[in-house]
């Protein structure tokens, strides 16, 4: 039976750690899905998740068109995973989620002395739309 | 479009991960992880296979021509690709099926093991029983290694657009 | 979710060894023992009792604007002694931001940015830290103690996951009292490192006292004693109605007098220098006032000596400086000059107009001061005064309260010697 919520637990918390690269499902406005991966989902609490804009084009088009979408997320230590029903709120170049998730873009900038090349575009902030849990304990829900 | 050469060497990888994605009438897309796939003989088809236990996720989404997509990752190099198409048809896997997509399954869950990863518990729910084999039509294949400029498409000749 | 037996014994396992280290830390921490001990022990600890393998410790230096290693544990070149900018890295994010980070699969976002250097033709640069070549985890935390960055400490690993959420909370925790202890090593080393230059300053004052006291002692008992001689001679002439006789001890008398003067004033404002006690008001002064006085004060030892002595001051020079340290200073060197030139000698006193100052030199044909002795002119040693072309004797102290009050007042001294004479320039604010 499928485990089904709208917030996020404590439980899943390392799944957001950027461990194991979560797979995002976007779609455009008429329909088109676009899936790809990503490097981190970043918790911001237990209603919102930011994710890092580095590279993505199409997603991030998708997302403008289409603000809802899924994420795949798993667990590092007991490689659960979950499926996270996202909406697109806004995205921030500044503030304290965008410096928590550039800090570590920031420090590598740093030591190739690539702080004009190598930097995070933007913190994409997300609404906690639902969750549904598909794996537990290496098997399917 | 005639699946270029890389999807082939895809095919023969042992390291790549799979993962599907479709939407219905939900604006939310759905996706989960795929066991293993196979080239059709003409090259423009691609059928691939997943536990009836994830296939719930898709199939509500599914009509004849509906959009699907498919992404492969290598967990090694992060190589990755994305085939948008279109839905043509399902049925049950057999054991021939299963036999097929199996051992890669197994390679995968290997190759994580030996990162440090528990494979099993990550891959192995992918060889539960039964499972569904699903159809598509391979209508265009795009570049999604994490880089600068990444989602690039390849054309009809293999080259990248 | 209900925990198994197992799941629950593993935690209490992984408490006990928690409570553990804190206990091993918190023994370490309040030993007194030098930064660098307490450093690599606490390293060493974490290693044993964490499994925190390869791990480094910075300290900002001086300038706040760079991070020194201090410490580091597990790298195949230890990195002690490198400095890194502030911004640098991990650890210099962490030290600007003061925010702890804990990264997993590093080689993820190594591959991002080799992904743009190659696209943007960038060379890769090696880090200026030790590090491990395959780090796939990192924790780096600020230790702050007093709102004060105190230092950063790094772990790093090569498994994917290494850190988890409650390391890292449990580092942070006792990353304070880690902090407050480093911040005590460094105050109580600076404090040592205090008391050290105190005592040798301490030292050096009282060698200084030492030495004046032998000096005096020495250069006071000779016109005191010359003094007590002239007065027996007084006597002695006064009886026998020796009246030419007498006349020419008032000379003597004048002499010794002025010698004991000299002494003691030199010893006075000398003392008063050290002490910061003597204040410097400067004012504008006619050079050729002030040589003129200083003059009036040697007339009758030049004329005794026949001294043919020729000032040549430039119109109008003007100084910036205090005068009674400058009459000092003119006084000292005249007497100098007058004492090491032979009778019919010469001494010369010209200026010389600089762009920002006016040189005054006094050049004299005496004997000459040898090249050994010019080094040590202006340092308060013992044995050092030498006799006059008369027997003339000094303290040395003379030419110490020179450069000193050369010194004081914005100026420079230069000394040229040879058997033919000796130069004395010196170099004083225009005003």
């Amino acid at each position: 039976m499928k485990t089904m919520s709208n917030k996020i637990t404590q439980d899943m918390l390392p799944a957001f750690q950027g461990v194991i690269p979560p797979t995002v499902a976007t779609a455009s406005a008429n329909g088109v899905p676009n899936v790809t991966y990503i490097s981190h989902v970043h918790y911001i609490d237990e209603d919102h998740v930011a994710i890092s804009r580095q590279f993505f084009n199409k997603t991030w088009q998708n997302m403008n068109e289409n603000p809802f979408f899924a994420v795949v997320v798993m667990c590092p230590q007991t490689y659960n995973l979950w499926k996270i029903s996202l909406r697109f709120l806004e995205e921030k170049t500044d503030g304290p989620v965008f410096d928590d998730m550039d800090i570590i873009i920031e420090a590598i900038a740093s030591m190739q002395g690539m702080q004009d090349t190598f930097k995070l575009k933007s913190a994409v902030i997300c609404k906690v739309e639902s969750i549904e849990t598909l794996v537990v304990n290496g098997k399917i829900v | 479009m005639i699946l270029p050469d890389i999807i082939k060497q895809v095919e023969n990888s042992p390291d790549y991960v799979i993962w599907t994605a479709n939407k219905g009438k939900n604006p939310i897309c759905d996706l989960t992880r795929v066991a293993g796939f196979i080239i059709h003989e003409d090259y423009e088809h691609i059928t691939f296979f997943l536990p009836r236990g994830l296939f719930r996720n898709l199939e509500s989404n599914l009509s004849k021509g509906s959009n699907i997509n498919i992404l492969f990752a290598s967990i090694k190099d992060f190589q990755s690709y994305q085939i948008k198409g279109n839905y043509e048809s399902h049925c049950d896997g057999n054991e021939e099926n299963f036999n097929f997509y199996k051992g890669k399954v197994r390679n995968v869950i290997d190759i994580m093991t030996s990162m440090g990863l528990n494979g099993q518990l990550i891959m192995g729910y992918l060889l539960e029983q039964p499972s569904v084999a699903v159809t598509m039509y391979c209508r265009e294949v795009y570049v999604q290694t994490p880089k600068p400029g990444t989602g690039y498409k390849i054309n009809d000749e293999n080259h990248v657009q | 979710m209900e925990k198994s037996f197992d799941q629950l014994a593993q935690e209490l396992e992984k408490e006990k060894r928690k409570n553990k280290l804190l206990h091993l830390i918190s023994h370490e921490l309040n030993k007194l023992t030098t930064l660098e001990n307490k450093l690599n022990n606490i390293l060493e600890i974490l290693d044993t009792s964490f499994n925190l393998k390869h791990s480094i410790i910075l300290i900002p230096t001086n300038s706040n604007t760079t991070l020194k290693v201090f410490a580091s544990r597990g790298f195949p070149e230890s990195g002690i002694g490198v400095e890194v900018p502030y911004d640098y890295g991990f650890v210099g994010v962490v030290a600007k931001k003061k925010k702890k980070v804990r990264i997993a699969r590093l080689s993820q976002y190594y591959r991002y940015a080799a992904a743009i250097q190659k696209e943007k033709g960038i060379e890769a640069k090696k880090s200026l830290l030790p590090g491990l070549p395959n780090a796939e985890s990192q924790v780096v935390l600020p230790l702050i103690a007093n709102d004060e960055l105190v230092a950063v400490i790094s772990f790093e690993s090569e498994d994917i996951l290494f850190f988890h959420q409650s390391d890292e909370d449990y580092l942070m925790a006792i990353s304070e009292q880690i902090a407050l202890s480093i911040q005590n090593s460094i105050v109580f080393e600076k404090l040592e490192e205090r008391v050290e230059q105190r005592t040798r300053e301490l030292e050096r004052i009282n060698r200084t006292k030492d030495r004046l006291f032998a000096i005096i002692g020495h250069d006071l008992r000779s016109p005191v004693t010359a003094l007590l001689e002239v007065a027996e001679l007084f006597k002695y002439y006064s009886s026998k109605g020796e009246q030419e006789k007498l006349l020419n001890l008032g000379n003597k008398i004048s002499q010794s007098a002025e010698n004991v003067n000299q002494l003691l004033d030199n010893l006075l404002n000398w003392s008063l220098s050290q002490q910061e006690g003597i204040r410097c008001a400067k004012q504008a002064i006619a050079v050729q006032k002030i040589v003129d006085e200083t003059y009036q004060v040697f007339k009758d030892s030049i004329a005794s000596k026949e001294i043919d002595f020729t000032p040549d001051i430039c119109k109008g020079a003007s100084v910036m400086a205090d005068y009674n340290m400058l009459f000092s200073v003119l006084r000292n060197v005249l007497s100098n000059a007058i004492k090491f030139t032979k009778p019919k000698g010469k001494i010369a006193l010209s200026t010389r107009d600089l762009p920002n100052q006016i040189q005054i030199t006094i050049k004299d044909t005496g004997v000459g001061i040898d090249r050994e002795k010019i080094k040590n002119l202006f340092t308060l040693q013992e044995g050092k005064s030498t006799l006059g072309t008369q027997r003339e004797r000094g303290t040395g102290l003379g030419l110490v309260l020179v450069h000193e009050f050369i010194k004081i007042n914005g100026g420079s001294i230069d000394i040229e010697s040879s058997p033919d004479g000796t130069s004395i320039h010196l170099f004083l604010p225009k005003s």
